[in-house]
């Protein structure tokens, strides 16, 4: 009597559990991949959006939206009337910002969506552009897939090579909350019919567009920033002092006669700080283990390879100071030296992390680079 | 009416019962004329009268195909016929003699195939055991085959399965209990244990639980399983039915009882726990490391075949977001095109593979072979085509049927079969919220169940780690001192500390 | 209909109950809590209140080994008489009651925000009651048997966290007590409640085996917990700043979100999922305790109808209570309150009742 009861209890729960007000069949939903930001002269926040079409009779494989309204979810809500789906924000591959609006306002604020609604995907990479949002549907997809996927190979390759940073949309709303460090983002460069990752834009603490670092700077960021996921690619040019082995004939003034690429590794990595005479002092300490890749000069590595480290490291040095005062002049950290304030110089770090983009301005900071050329292929 | 008739049934045969409790009488005549009438129809009785050379009259009655006739022929009739020896037990040469006074005894006797010599003049009569009825040679278990074990399956005669069983093992300490079940059939069953390592209390419970069972004929083993099982609402085997008696040995030597019933090939193993359903005899002669690989396939096919469909249904009708980019975009093409929403296409396929399975076990198996060919492939790829399921979906189902298959043992993969529609159905209503909460449902009626009160989800939960070693994996068997602690033995140690030899 | 007690409780069983209902919804939001008072000091915080709960769990077991055949509820009449230890037991039973209730709303409030936003209250609260009905039915010893598998099959979960470690910055755990200590002794306060279940030994104890080895049970619950909350913790302060720790509701979600595999994304999806089986088995003990001590007061029999009232009840009041964000809250602070007052200061209390009324039985035998 009692296990009937049982059974039966369980039963007639299971028939009260008709509830599926959450169903939504995969097939039904449009589903964007890229999501575009603009403002148009009136303020209004223009969103552009490109979702895979799953329709064996279409024709196109991607279809785009648009709309123009004062938020983010109302746009959503008018893109739900255009499109045949229902709009879902779950698959979001790369949410792209358009320059001009960085230039004018803080984004920050309006991806609030992205982050408050826990169906959204924050993996999303976040990326600037430098042209109009409308031409992204111009782009030319016949030999790139879908639109979104296609983005977002590009800056995951990108940054394997180490043209880019890669800055997820939740990264950045790191990089906006923490007062140690400032954003970088991904930039892109929509021309005609194609599209091409053109280096990092940084962002000041406001959130607003500050400067751009092209794709060697980017490198050299990166080695600033500690990464190390993939080897820096960095060129270097020779310069007319080092000594030649084989004939002088081939004149080494020639530019293309003087190239070499090289792929570095960071072996060690160390920032020691200061603070003196009313100023912070940074030097980074950065052992690099250096692989030849490319080498248009004849050269003896044999006997000369240590001349060759030497002008690695100085001209390793001169980029990295260069760009130092670059992110300086802007008022800027995206090495997030910040964190070395504050951990190591707490009561200092207290009066000015409200500026920190100030003090680090006039912060004195030193790179000393080591390079050790590991291996040069398997030519000499 | 039907009532009523039924009461007078009952009633006829309580004086059947009055009348059978008379002995036999010293006339010949009498006893003949009783047996006949107990008898009255069955045309298969033989009553044969003998006369020695002193002038002695004798009956022998018989069932006529329940005997071995040969035996009838050469050690009844020729010494008594033609030789002339006296109407006494001690000078027929039949290996198993006795004699009884009752009439009753003498039918039953009869009825399981013993002769019996009934004597003018004496108030007793003599039985034989001269039974002798059609039976199968030994042959492999049908859905128990194994690559490397012995192929020698057991039998519908008790005796013949007992013989096999105590080829393994031939020491004192297994006993053999026999308890008669059923009212009408008298069933021979046997419960099997080994004295020194089977908990006592165990033993009796089992016993107690078969005395409460009253039915009228029992049929086959897995009757008696419904008789003696702790719970009845679930779709778990709280035995194992095994046709092996490899199988059965060496459950017996992990301190479990076995029961053996008569006419049926199949015995009964218990108390069993959840994992091992998960065990093969094959594992213990193949290489260990690979028998591992194998304990850990099983249990992760065990998991593909109650979860997947429920997953696919989840993850594109709920939860889309955790698959990623690529995959999500090839399965909303092929989902484009299907009509129906995911339980069903779910249904209309894990339906449609079960029946295909149905149809191919009840057929000889040259034609069952094509009922799977013509099922899996044609029907999965027209379906396909015609736009009925998606592609994936066909990749889920014939992956979760191929797992199924996976698990050795018969019953368990049935039980594994049925969970995914629940679970399918729950994942249709809450996604991936309902699989988990499905799976709990699952795992604490698991965890509750008992076989024969003991756990029956040991050696996980409750954990008994020195099982594990022959459970996720299975180690060389020299490491595996000790016998199982799930089934809870009194002896201990398996074997001495047996080092690999050669190791010197 | 009596309650099916039969068997023991091993020591694996003991420990796994406690630290089941220690780790819960707690986990979740842990770092934000800790880290509101003591920032990237938390971790410092949460080893002080791993350490206090210690000692008060071996309050609990020496109070316990005094009787080591009787749970709480046959102990309070003892020490206080009939009445006073009826009260009492009522008030356990109401905090059971209280602890057990409010744990499943915020489990199903947190289903809802994250996963099924549309899905009718009444239908989630019915699936989320079935397994905790068929749980508790069976009584304490198919919950230690179930808290045992609970740990095996959900041991993967802590490891799940350690995929996030993609974009650490160690530095963000310097410097060191920088604000003194008065943050770090103030966050301590918010780390005790998510050590509370320790006092599932009060229920437990008689049922366990070996008794010598409670104190090891005890003490390996709460580092087992201690160890979960300090990695969610670290992991929390080295991903994200202080700042973005406090604007998470559930940074340990946001630490699992980013995460993916070739095969699998959002795992908070699939984390959240499976992790209602961990929050249940914090609901079932506590509603366990309290209908032990209900039926102390009624008699045993009452049992199986008091489990399917409260079942109901719960399932009932899912369509008058409506469920928002600061009720939660509210709720979940109540019974921090609610923990410290009855875990910690009741049980410093009986502790030292024992210890008198121990003091004073040995006086009466000199």
């Amino acid at each position: 009597m009692k296990r009937w009861c049982h059974a039966i209890l369980v039963c007639l729960s299971l028939l009260t559990l008709t509830g599926c007000g959450d169903q939504l069949y995969l097939e039904n939903a449009d589903i964007p991949l890229s999501v575009g930001l603009d403002m148009d002269d009136e303020g209004n926040i223009i969103v552009v959006y490109s979702s895979p079409v799953f329709h064996e009779e279409a024709s196109k494989k991607t279809h785009f939206e648009q709309s123009t309204a004062l938020s983010f979810r109302q746009n959503r809500k008018l893109l739900n009337s255009q499109s045949q789906g229902n709009v879902i924000a779950g698959k979001i591959q790369n949410l792209i910002i358009s320059k001009q609006m960085l230039k004018r306002i803080n984004a920050f604020p309006i991806l609030d969506v992205i982050f408050r609604d826990p169906k959204s995907e924050i993996n999303a990479r976040a990326l600037v552009v430098d042209g109009s949002l409308e031409d992204l549907q111009n782009i030319s997809m016949e030999d790139k897939g879908r639109l979104g996927i296609a983005i977002r190979d590009t800056i995951d390759a990108a940054h394997q090579v180490s043209s880019t940073v890669l800055t997820r949309v939740i990264d950045f709303r790191g990089q906006m909350l923490d007062n140690r460090v400032t954003p970088y983002l991904t930039e892109m460069r929509i021309r005609g019919q194609d599209y091409a990752i053109t280096g990092t834009a940084l962002l000041n603490k406001d959130g607003k567009y500050a400067t751009s670092l092209d794709q060697n700077e980017s490198s050299l960021l990166l080695l600033l920033q500690h990464q190390t996921e993939y080897p820096l690619q960095l060129p270097f040019t020779a310069p007319l002092q080092l000594p030649f082995t084989t004939p002088p004939n081939m004149a080494p003034s020639d530019p293309t006669m003087s190239q070499m690429n090289v792929s570095l590794t960071i072996n060690r990595y160390k920032i020691s700080s200061d603070y003196a005479q009313g100023r912070f002092h940074f030097e980074f300490q950065v052992d690099l283990t250096a692989n030849l890749s490319e080498r248009t000069f004849p050269f003896d590595m044999k006997t000369e390879r240590r001349k060759l480290e030497q002008v690695i490291e100085k001209q390793l040095q001169q980029k990295l100071e260069r760009l130092i005062a670059k992110i300086q002049h802007h008022r800027l950290d995206p090495m997030g030296l910040g964190r070395v304030a504050q951990a190591y110089h707490y009561p200092i770090w207290k009066q000015v992390q409200n500026n920190w983009p100030e003090t680090l301005a006039k912060a004195d900071i030193r790179v000393t680079p080591h390079v050790t050329i590991k291996s040069y292929g398997i030519t000499f | 009416m039907f009532f009523r008739v039924g009461k007078t049934k009952q009633r006829r045969q309580k004086q059947d019962v009055k009348s059978i409790e008379t002995s036999v009488s010293t006339k010949l005549a009498e006893n003949v004329e009783a047996l006949n009438q107990r008898f009255a129809s069955s045309p298969d009785l033989i009553i044969k009268e003998l006369q020695n050379s002193s002038g002695q009259k004798a009956a022998l009655v018989y069932l006529e195909n329940l005997v071995d006739k040969t035996a009838i022929n050469d050690q009844i009739l020729r010494p008594l016929m033609i030789e002339n020896t006296a109407f006494d037990p001690a000078s027929i040469p039949i290996h198993k003699t006795s004699t009884t006074r009752a009439m009753d005894q003498i039918e039953s006797s009869i009825f399981i195939g013993k002769s019996v010599l009934l004597v003018d003049g004496q108030p007793w009569a003599i039985i034989f055991n001269t039974q002798g009825w059609p039976q199968r040679s030994i042959k492999e278990p049908q859905i128990e085959s194994t690559l490397k074990g012995g192929h020698q399956g057991l039998v519908e005669t008790v005796g013949l399965n007992i013989a096999l069983i105590r080829r393994y093992l031939p020491h004192r300490e297994l006993m053999l209990t026999k308890t008669l079940v059923g009212e009408r059939s008298q069933t021979t069953v046997f419960l099997l244990y080994l004295r020194d390592i089977c908990q006592p209390e165990l033993v009796k419970e089992l016993e107690n639980r078969i005395d409460r069972i009253k039915i009228d004929a029992l049929i086959n083993a897995g009757e008696l399983e419904e008789y003696l099982e702790d719970h009845w609402f679930t779709v778990f085997p709280q035995f194992m039915q095994t046709e092996r008696p490899d199988t059965i040995v060496s459950q017996l030597l992990q301190g479990r009882i076995v029961l053996i019933v008569d006419n049926s090939p199949v015995a009964l193993v218990g108390p069993m726990n959840f994992t091992s359903f998960f065990q093969n005899v094959d594992d213990y002669s193949l290489r260990w490391i690979l028998a591992s690989f194998l304990r850990f396939m099983r249990f992760f096919a065990f998991l593909i075949a109650i979860s997947l469909p429920a997953f696919y249904i989840a993850t594109i009708s709920f939860n889309y977001e955790i698959l990623p980019i690529d995959l999500m975009i090839s399965i909303g093409m092929s989902r484009e095109r299907v009509p129906f929403p995911p339980l069903l296409e779910a249904f209309i396929m894990e339906v449609t593979i079960e029946m295909i399975r149905e149809a191919g076990v009840r057929l000889p198996s040259p034609i069952g072979q094509t009922i799977g060919v013509v099922g899996g492939i044609v029907i999965g790829q027209a379906a396909v085509q015609a736009g009925i399921v998606s592609n994936v979906m066909v990749i889920v189902v014939a992956l979760t049927a191929i797992s199924s298959y996976i698990i050795p043992n018969y019953d368990m993969a049935s039980a594994i079969r049925l969970i995914r529609f629940p679970l399918m159905i729950i994942a249709s209503m809450f996604g991936m919220v309902g699989i988990a909460i499905g799976m709990m449902i699952l795992s604490i009626h698991i965890v509750t169940t008992t076989s024969l009160g003991y756990p029956y989800g040991s050696p996980i939960a409750p954990i008994r780690l020195p099982d594990w070693k022959d459970t996720w994996y299975r180690l060389p068997l020299w490491k595996m001192d000790k016998r199982p602690i799930s089934a809870d033995p009194r002896q201990s140690m398996r074997q001495g500390h047996s080092r690999k030899s050669g190791k010197n | 209909m009596e309650m099916p007690e039969k068997g023991r409780l091993s020591l694996s069983q003991f420990t796994f109950t406690i630290y089941k209902t220690q780790v819960g919804i707690a986990v979740l939001s842990i770092a934000r809590e800790v880290g509101q008072y003591a920032g990237r000091d938390s971790w410092i915080s949460i080893l002080i209140g791993w350490l206090i709960t210690m000692v008060f769990s071996l309050l609990i077991i020496n109070i316990m080994k005094k009787h080591p055949d009787k749970t709480l509820f046959d102990i309070l009449p003892i020490y206080f008489g009939k009445w006073l230890g009826g009260a009492f037991t009522l008030v356990w039973a109401a905090y059971g009651l209280y602890a057990s209730f409010s744990t499943f709303y915020a489990t199903l409030f947190l289903i809802q925000v994250w996963i099924l936003p549309n899905t009718p209250t009444f239908s989630l609260y019915v699936l989320f009651l079935i397994p905790v009905y068929m749980l508790c039915r069976h009584g304490i010893i198919a919950i230690g048997h179930y808290s045992d598998f609970v740990y095996l099959f959900c041991s993967w979960m802590p490891m799940l966290l350690l995929f996030s470690v993609h974009d650490a910055h160690w530095l963000n755990l310097l410097p060191i007590a920088a604000e003194g200590w008065l943050p770090i002794i103030t966050g301590v306060q918010s780390t005790l409640p998510p050590f509370l279940g320790f006092e599932m030994a009060f229920i437990l104890y008689p049922y366990l085996q070996e008794k010598k080895k409670a104190t090891k049970g005890v003490l390996i619950a709460s580092t087992l917990s201690m160890m979960v909350y300090l990695l969610v913790i670290i992991l929390a302060n080295i991903i994200f700043s202080d700042k973005e720790i406090q604007t998470w509701i559930w940074p340990t979600l946001a630490l699992l979100k980013p995460i993916q595999f070739a095969f699998l994304e959002r795992l908070e999806i699939l984390f959240l999922s499976f992790y209602t089986i961990i929050q249940l088995m914090t609901v079932i003990p506590y509603l366990y305790l309290a209908l032990r001590g209900l039926t102390q007061l009624t008699r045993k029999s009452a049992y199986h109808p008091l489990l399917l009232f409260m079942v109901a009840a719960i399932a009932v009041s899912s369509l008058f209570v409506d469920m928002t964000n600061e009720r939660i809250e509210r709720f979940l602070d109540w019974l921090s309150h609610a923990g410290l007052v009855m875990a910690f200061g009741f049980v410093a209390f009986l502790w030292t009742v024992s210890q008198l009324r121990h003091l004073i039985q040995r006086r009466r035998a000199m």
